[in-house]
């Protein structure tokens, strides 16, 4: 399994790419974003989320480090190590295995079309930024 | 996006890892596997599944699970992962990653139950590393 290697990652890149990815999900589930759309869709509160903002944030990040991680032996290995190809390969995982996945989940568990589209997309987003970060530190 | 190519790509072997993970899903999700523990913890009931359109759930299930797999094909060509171990890992970090991941994610957010979280990233993640084995196999 030569193509695993730990030794490859860049680790001030994961953390930039996690901090960006972060602040993608901040500013799209920002009631000013689509945070108001989502929680009626969502049938959430917001007020709800508020008083546990600070561990589904530390969730959040955890899951956003790993998968910087995991974005960061692949694309060392691919030799994605651009910006733009970054961002086109995060774009494209995003697609694939967030939204097209994510529908296939949101159809059997009968969420609105619109909820899965505002997850899916802002996956794909958030993904291309961790590609895109990494491109650059790579 | 030079990583982005076809050529290598065993069509057969993607074939045949879609049967497989479409069929472990279809067992996985039935009564004998964990329907009835999904479906409470996903709070759907007889009646809507019934009123549920299972054509579009179905084509969807089809679409994603085809696109996922050939992609796992392609970064599995790039990589060099050519074994049915090299497979296995490849597909169980994907699903851990980029689905199990995503479940955390957006049903943490939305307070759905850790266990359509737990229930649902696991399917992803076998189904993925059953499709990376069969794949590496080829």
């Amino acid at each position: 399994m030569g193509w695993f290697d730990l030794a490859e990652v860049e680790w001030v890149g994961v953390a930039v790419a996690t901090l960006a990815a972060f602040l993608v999900g901040f500013l799209w589930y920002h009631p000013r974003g689509l945070g108001t759309l989502w929680s009626r869709l969502a049938g959430v509160d917001l007020a709800d989320l508020r008083g546990s903002a600070a561990s589904r944030s530390v969730m959040a990040v955890a899951v956003l480090a790993v998968t910087a991680v995991a974005m960061c032996v692949l694309q060392a290995e691919l030799l994605v190590v651009s910006i733009v190809g970054g961002l086109m390969f995060g774009a494209f995982l995003g697609l694939v295995w967030r939204l097209a996945w994510g529908f296939l989940h949101g159809e059997y568990e009968q969420r609105p079309f619109a909820l899965t589209l505002i997850d899916g997309a802002h996956d794909v987003v958030a993904l291309a930024v961790i590609g895109a970060v990494l491109g650059a530190f790579l | 996006m030079d990583w982005l190519s076809l050529e290598g790509v065993n069509w057969l072997g993607v074939g045949l890892a879609f049967l497989a993970s479409f069929a472990f899903g279809w067992w996985y999700y039935s009564p004998a596997g964990v329907w009835k523990s999904w479906q409470k913890a996903a709070g759907i009931t007889r009646e809507q599944m019934e009123g549920a359109s299972m054509g579009v759930s179905f084509a969807g299930t089809i679409i994603a699970n085809v696109l996922g797999v050939i992609l796992l094909a392609i970064l599995m060509v790039q990589l060099g992962a050519e074994s049915w171990l090299d497979g296995l890992v490849l597909g169980a970090i994907i699903g851990l990653v980029y689905r199990a991941g995503a479940h955390a994610l957006h049903n943490g957010f939305a307070i759905r139950s850790p266990k359509v979280t737990l229930l649902d990233g696991l399917h992803d993640t076998v189904a993925l590393a059953l499709a990376g084995v069969i794949l590496g196999l080829f």
